[in-house]
Parts: structure tokens; C-alpha cells; sequence
């Protein structure tokens, strides 16, 4: 980040905002919400500013959302304020931190307080941290405070620690291979507020016997992690274990006192996170194999709490993360109460002109039920650096029922070949062209999605892209709730870039189905939107 | 190093383990607390919503627990209102999007409005409560405790012949009241058997229960009083024509409501609810 320096001191800074013009589309479900039906614009912006002298780091963030759909994207949310400001100050090996603050303990699995914008998620602690380097190869932190929503805060507080050290072994002079680890171990608590436990309380009395339970006001996790670095071996592996605690389980059979049977409930259970991830990297040779395994761990600042609201803990994704329009149209969200997920990436570059690559993830619930699986290949050619082609195929299998709540739905089987080529008339003009095909009887049916961006360095960026529902499906009108096969609708998108060294403005119409959108390995529903993005973006 | 480094873990463990004792909380015997308010619940459904038959369950749960305290009625508006089979009953009305709309903003379904307010105090910035529908109960217990400011008779003539009710809705001010007062007057029906969709199924004969048929009154209510002293009570009439569709299994007179309430035209707040059979 470029700053300023001024009498020792440091400004630096940034700028990023969003307007979305909205233009109604009834056809494409673009409509019903109140940006659509009278706001016709919505705003978020955030202004940073940081300043560092005399030994502090301070800094504040300004944060605006008028009429926007980001909090809620079947809504409108408007507020602003100071969304963030914090003090940090080194007193020889100690570090003290206060205001709103951004950590993690291992992978996050335990304590994670972190910003997704795309997700208007921003989970920091506003409380106090203290960082002290026992050694060179060792550090200790300790926090405590609340969950940060929005412009508020959870009432709950939330205490951790964690200790974390590097070791090396092997003296190269000695002809000896060196190898290291990277061994940590951390502790977080919540305790639930008064008023907390009070509504819980509320709740589990209105349970029948048979579902009751004794709510706690704390929830410990503990985690321990290590990642081992030899030669071209690394291995990471973190267990992590929260005690008993309540928290909303979508999938419990609940007794209800009419008579009847509701599914989901409050249960008070204990949970278990273990996650590994293995690589190999020599030669133009590359792999990676991930496993994980999930087992009631929701963890919240408020267990009444929906979504990705108040998340403590945050668990990895076990899928690769695509880019490409279609291959990245279906994608997991990861799953609290039960998941066990594997992944494997495999990668070759025999040469400089030739790269491989090939993934294949499965994820299923610990009953064995198949929620996701994905084969992805790509092959990559580089002739100089004139033009380079890529292509490939990918396959997933998506249990739309689970992962959208789609009832009576069959799990979306895709085959989608994909290709993009990239050419450098001169060193400062290109052009890139997207070609991608998804085949699926399945939800809305196949798209073909196609892109052409003409560059010209180091300033402008000219795209333009569609994707079409080559062969819709059959499927509900949800205004008529007949069964039909809509007419193929095309969603265009055409795009201007200008960039100025670190800033950099972005206009874009666009018509974009409705579709799982992912931030961060968190993901969402999303509605379609039809309208004109605009942003901006700078660093100072 | 190593020692001060195992000191360290030992301590956050020792730590841990210390603090991991405590008091158990006990969960009482549920009891009603004592109070005449009669709160509106509008629960915002539909036959397509996957998670709404929770919702609907937990409503059928709070009115066995509050049944003087609490009415009930199930909005069926267009998001996921649409029948979950095509040729099924659809539920949805106009008078449902008008509600949907007149209360603002909101997020998803299942969710409902509590006397149409505003539960600042628990993190709430709509009227829709976005909490799991086993979180509703707070809501209505915390309305329980507040005062009464009016209360609300209804009185129902129902002509067989004609299929016409007429209603007389009564409030009566239990403290000196200034502003401009609402009332507003709806049907709802019971008993009506749609298929539901139901997490990853559908269920095919769910009972629809307290559907909102029909908005006698302005989606704002209409004016009863701008001002009323203690004791002093005001009168509103209205009248109702049921569709002669009960072959088609909804329109049955004898599993309908009528639900009136009065609002303050400012807050959208309601101040007490009433509810009774079109037949007793």
C-alpha cells in the first residue's frame, strides 16, 4: 500500500464503493424488492484512513450503504458510520491492539473475526488483544471482546488465546536436510449475556420433554495445528473440539405441543472439526490432498442467529474455487452440522510451454449422502509470449436440495467443457476470449457463456460477455406455480475498465442469473439483478 | 524456550479447565404470565417456502401456549407463496403483497411481525423478526408484559342465506388516548388442505391454517379515533360477502375468523388484537 510520510508519520488509506443502478426485469426475477420497485439506486462505500508515528498504528474506516442490497439481497439496508477504528502500540516484545480487530487462531476453525465486503460480512472483535514474542520462534496472543454487527455489537463476549512457535531442524553445512514445523495450540470461550440466556431459556420451555436440555452460558473450543515443511513436502493438520453448546440444528425432528413434528430444532451437543491438507511441489510437479470432517460445529456470537450471521468460527471450503462464469455457477456452501469432504489437485509442467492440471473434490453429509463432487481438468498451452491457449473439462454433481432448499429436486449432474484463449497483438494490447458450454437437464437447464475483453495496458479494459440458456428446463413459474419451459433468455454484460495506478473505476451493465455466489469459501443465494454496477477503488 | 513455551499451553489448559465449571441453568415448567394483551402475530408464509412448515408448527405451538393472548394469521404473499404443484388452491391475495409491502422491508420466509413493531431492543431493525421461528416466543412474551391501552370486542351476525357477516368491532380506551387511531378488520380461514413444500419434500395434505382470505380495511387501517378518553369506547362496522366456493374446499364459513385490531397511524404499531368465529 503507498502512503504518505510527514514528520515521521505514515498516512495511507483506501476507498472502495459500489452504485448499483437498478432497471427492473420482471422475466428474469430481477424485481419485487424496493430497489427495483421505487429506490432505482443503492450505495455502499468504505473510506479507510491509517496513520502510524511515535510507535502507534491508528486507524478508522468509514462505512456507507444506502438503499443497498448487499446485507440482504432480497432487501434494501441503509446506515452508516464508523464501521471500524482500532490503536495498536509495540512496547518492546508486547503488542497491545484495541478497537476492531481482525485474527484468526490456526485456519480459522476456532476464531476467525475477518471481512467478506462481497457478503457484507465483517465479524471483528471490538475488544483488546496483547501479542508477545516469547522468542524469535515463539508467540503468544490473548484477546477478548464482542462480535462486531453492522454498526452493533453481539452482547456476548468472546475470550481466546493462542500460542504459536516455529522449530527448524537440520544443519545444512553439516549435509544435513533441513525441515521444520510450524506447532500452535489456541483456546477460545463465549459466554452468552444474560439476555441471551434468558430467550434460550424461553425457548427450551416451550420444548416437550423429550426435547429439552440445559442451556449453557460457555462454549469452549480448543484447537491444535501444526504444518510440517520438508523439502518439498508440507503438511497441515489441525483437530479442533468445542464442548457441548446449543445451537440450531435444521435437520432434528422437533415434538410440537399441537401434536405434531417440525423439523429443526435448538439441540445441545458437543462438535468436532478435523482438517489436513498435504502438498507435494518439485519439478513442475504439484499436488495437494485435503481432507476434512465436520461434526456440529455452528458456533455463534447469538445461537439464535441465521446464515453467515455471527459466526465465530469459520471452517474451510473443500471445493476448488472456480473463475469462470459457468464453472463456478454451482458451488458448496460448507456445511456445520455434518460434512466430510476430501480434495485432490494435481498439477504438471513438463515445460514452458505446456501445464496440466487436475482436481476432484467430494463432499458428502456423515450419513453418507452425496452432496457435491467435482472432476476439473484444464490443459494449458504457451506459445512464447505471443498467445496462450487454455481448455478443459469439468463435472460436478451439486445436491441442490441441501445446499439452495430445493424440495424434491434430482441432484444437477453438469458437463461443462470450457476454453480461453489469450493474444498480445503488441506489448500493450490483448484480447482474452471466454468460451464455456454447462450441459445439464437439470434447474434452469444448459448455458453457454461467451467473453471477449480487448486490453490495453496499463489503462483500459473493454468487455462485453452473454450467457444464454441455450436449453431451458422444465420447471415452476413461481408467479403462476404452473409447470413450464421458459423461452431461452440471454443475460448480456458489457464492461469499461479504467486504471490509473491504484485506482481504478469499473462500469458495467449487467444481467446476471440467479445463482449461488461465493466469497471467501462463504456462500449465498443470490437473486438475479439487473441494472448498471459502478465502482471505484483506489489505495493512497 | 521450550518451557515457557509448555508453561504457556499448560496454563491456557489448566485455565480452560478451571473456568469450565458452570451453573447449570434450569429450564422452569413453562407458565403464561398473567396479562390482557392480545397480541397480532402475522406469520409470513407460503405453500413453496421449504422452511415455513416449522414456522407454521411453532405458531400451532404458541397459541397452545398464549390462546388468550395471542392471533394468529398466516400471510401468503407472492415470494414462495405460489402453489407447491400446479391445479393446487393458491393462497396468495393481493391483500397479502399489500401487507407485505406496507410493513417494509424483510428478508425471508418464514419470518412474522409481532404487533407490527419494532423490537429495537433485541437487535431488530424491520418490523419481520429475523430469528428461527423457536426465538418467535420472545417476542410475544416480552409484548405480554406491556399495557393494554384499548381493548377490542368483536361481534359477528352471520346470514346463512346470503352468505353475509356483518361485524361490529369495539374499542375501548383504558387510558386518555391522542392521535390518529386505526382499526382494521380481516378473514381468515382454517382447514384448508394444500400440498406444502417441506424441506427436501412435499408434504401432500397440510392443513393451512389462519390464512388471511381478505382485508376488509385499508392495508393502513382506517381512522376510529383521533382522541378517546378512559372508559369512553368507539364503534366500527363492516360487512363481508363469503365466496359460495366451499366445493372447491376453502370460502367454509365455519372455519373462518374474523380478526380486527387497532394501530397507532404513526408507529404502524398495533395496541391490541381481537379475534372470533364468523360461527361459533
Amino acid at each position: 500500500m503507498s502512503g504518505y510520510a510527514q514528520d515521521n508519520g505514515r498516512f495511507s488509506g483506501g476507498f472502495e464503493g459500489n452504485t448499483n443502478f437498478f432497471i427492473r426485469d420482471e422475466k428474469i426475477g430481477a424485481a419485487n424488492i424496493p430497489q427495483y420497485d421505487h429506490q432505482l439506486i443503492g450505495a455502499e462505500s468504505w473510506l479507510s484512513l491509517n496513520y502510524s508515528n511515535w510507535g502507534f498504528d491508528v486507524g478508522m474506516r468509514f462505512d456507507l450503504f444506502n438503499n443497498s442490497n448487499l446485507r440482504d439481497p432480497n432487501g434494501s439496508y441503509s446506515d452508516q458510520g464508523i464501521g471500524r477504528w482500532y490503536i495498536k502500540k509495540s512496547v518492546g516484545d508486547l503488542k497491545i491492539s484495541g478497537g476492531y480487530l481482525y485474527d484468526q487462531i490456526g485456519s480459522g476453525i476456532i476464531f476467525r473475526a475477518f471481512e467478506e465486503r462481497p457478503l457484507l460480512i465483517d465479524n471483528a472483535l471490538f475488544g483488546v488483544r496483547l501479542d508477545y514474542q516469547l522468542s524469535d520462534n515463539w508467540s503468544a496472543k490473548a484477546f477478548t471482546g464482542k462480535q462486531k454487527f453492522l454498526f452493533d455489537r453481539f452482547p456476548a463476549t468472546i475470550k481466546g488465546a493462542s500460542l504459536d512457535g516455529f522449530l527448524s531442524f537440520g544443519d545444512p553445512e553439516k549435509g544435513q536436510k533441513v525441515w521444520s514445523i510450524s506447532p500452535g495450540f489456541g483456546v477460545v470461550n463465549r459466554t452468552l449475556s444474560d439476555e441471551q440466556m434468558a430467550d434460550m431459556v424461553n425457548i427450551v420451555k416451550t420444548y416437550l420433554d423429550e426435547d429439552r436440555f440445559k442451556p449453557v452460558y460457555n462454549v469452549y473450543m480448543a484447537s491444535v495445528y501444526n504444518t510440517l515443511s520438508a523439502g518439498p513436502i508440507t503438511w497441515y493438520i489441525e483437530g479442533a473440539y468445542k464442548t457441548d453448546d446449543q445451537f440450531y440444528n435444521p435437520f432434528a425432528i422437533r415434538q410440537t405441543l399441537s401434536g405434531g413434528e417440525s423439523l429443526g430444532k435448538y439441540v445441545r451437543e458437543d462438535g468436532f472439526v478435523g482438517y489436513t491438507s498435504l502438498s507435494y511441489a518439485a519439478r513442475g510437479f504439484g499436488a495437494t490432498l485435503e481432507y476434512k470432517r465436520t461434526e456440529n460445529f455452528d458456533v455463534r456470537a447469538e445461537p439464535q442467529q441465521t446464515q453467515n450471521r455471527g459466526l465465530i468460527s469459520y471452517i474451510p471450503p473443500m471445493n476448488r474455487l472456480n473463475t469462470y462464469r459457468l464453472t463456478a455457477r454451482y458451488s458448496p456452501a460448507t456445511q456445520f452440522i455434518g460434512e466430510e469432504a476430501f480434495q485432490i489437485d494435481l498439477r504438471y509442467s513438463p515445460n514452458r510451454k505446456w501445464s496440466f492440471l487436475a482436481n476432484f473434490s467430494n463432499i458428502t453429509n456423515l450419513e453418507g449422502e452425496q452432496l457435491y463432487r467435482e472432476v476439473y481438468t484444464e490443459i494449458m498451452y504457451k506459445m512464447k509470449r505471443k498467445w496462450q491457449l487454455k481448455g478443459g473439462l469439468q463435472l460436478q454433481t451439486y445436491n441442490q436440495e441441501i445446499y439452495e432448499t430445493k424440495p424434491e429436486v434430482p441432484l444437477v449432474e453438469t458437463v461443462t467443457p470450457y476454453a480461453e484463449f489469450l493474444y498480445k497483438f503488441t506489448r500493450r494490447k490483448s484480447l482474452r476470449i471466454e468460451a464455456q458450454y454447462m450441459n445439464t437437464d437439470e434447474d434452469f437447464g444448459s448455458w453457454v457463456f461467451g467473453l471477449a475483453e480487448f486490453a490495453i495496458a496499463p489503462h483500459w479494459l473493454i468487455s462485453m460477455s452473454g450467457m444464454y440458456n441455450l436449453a431451458p428446463a422444465e420447471r415452476q413459474n413461481t408467479e403462476t406455480g404452473d409447470i413450464e419451459t421458459p423461452d431461452p433468455i440471454l443475460y448480456p454484460t458489457f464492461g469499461i475498465v479504467y486504471s490509473n495506478k491504484a485506482t481504478r473505476f469499473n462500469l458495467r451493465y449487467v444481467k446476471q442469473v440467479e445463482g449461488v455466489v461465493c466469497s471467501g469459501g462463504i456462500c449465498r443465494l443470490e437473486p438475479a439483478f439487473s441494472g448498471v454496477r459502478f465502482q471505484v477503488s483506489t489505495t493512497f | 524456550m521450550m518451557n515457557r513455551a509448555i508453561s504457556i499451553v499448560l496454563a491456557l489448559v489448566v485455565l480452560g479447565l478451571t473456568a469450565c465449571n458452570e451453573n447449570m441453568v434450569m429450564v422452569p415448567p413453562f407458565e403464561a404470565p398473567e396479562s390482557d394483551r392480545v397480541i397480532l402475530m402475522e406469520e409470513f408464509t407460503g405453500a413453496s417456502c421449504p422452511n415455513c412448515p416449522a414456522g407454521a408448527e411453532q405458531t400451532e405451538n404458541m397459541l397452545t401456549l398464549y390462546p388468550d393472548n395471542l392471533v394468529a394469521v398466516a400471510i401468503h404473499s407472492d415470494f414462495l407463496g405460489f402453489p407447491a404443484k400446479p391445479g393446487e388452491l393458491d393462497l396468495r391475495t393481493e391483500a397479502a403483497n399489500d401487507i407485505e409491502a406496507f410493513l417494509g422491508q424483510w428478508r425471508s420466509k418464514p419470518e412474522a411481525a409481532f404487533n407490527r413493531k419494532v423490537f429495537s431492543d433485541r437487535g431488530e431493525d424491520h418490523i419481520r423478526v429475523r430469528t428461527q421461528p423457536d426465538g418467535w416466543i420472545n417476542f410475544v412474551q416480552e409484548e405480554l408484559t406491556t399495557f393494554a391501552r384499548v381493548y377490542v370486542d368483536i361481534e359477528t351476525d352471520y346470514n346463512r342465506l346470503d352468505r353475509t357477516v356483518d361485524i361490529v368491532v369495539t374499542a375501548t380506551a383504558r387510558e386518555g388516548l391522542s392521535g390518529d387511531f386505526r382499526v382494521h378488520v380481516m378473514i381468515t380461514e382454517s382447514g384448508i388442505i394444500t400440498k406444502q413444500k417441506d424441506g427436501s419434500s412435499i408434504i401432500d395434505k397440510f392443513k393451512q391454517k389462519h390464512v388471511l382470505r381478505a382485508l376488509l380495511t385499508d392495508v393502513a387501517g382506517e381512522n376510529i379515533f383521533s382522541s378517546l378518553g378512559p372508559g369512553l369506547e368507539r364503534q366500527y362496522r363492516t360487512s363481508f360477502t363469503i365466496p359460495d366456493e366451499e366445493d372447491m374446499g376453502w370460502w367454509i364459513p365455519e372455519n373462518m375468523t374474523v380478526v380486527a385490531f387497532i394501530s397507532d397511524g404513526q408507529t404502524k404499531e398495533v395496541l391490541q388484537a381481537g379475534e372470533t368465529h364468523i360461527i361459533d
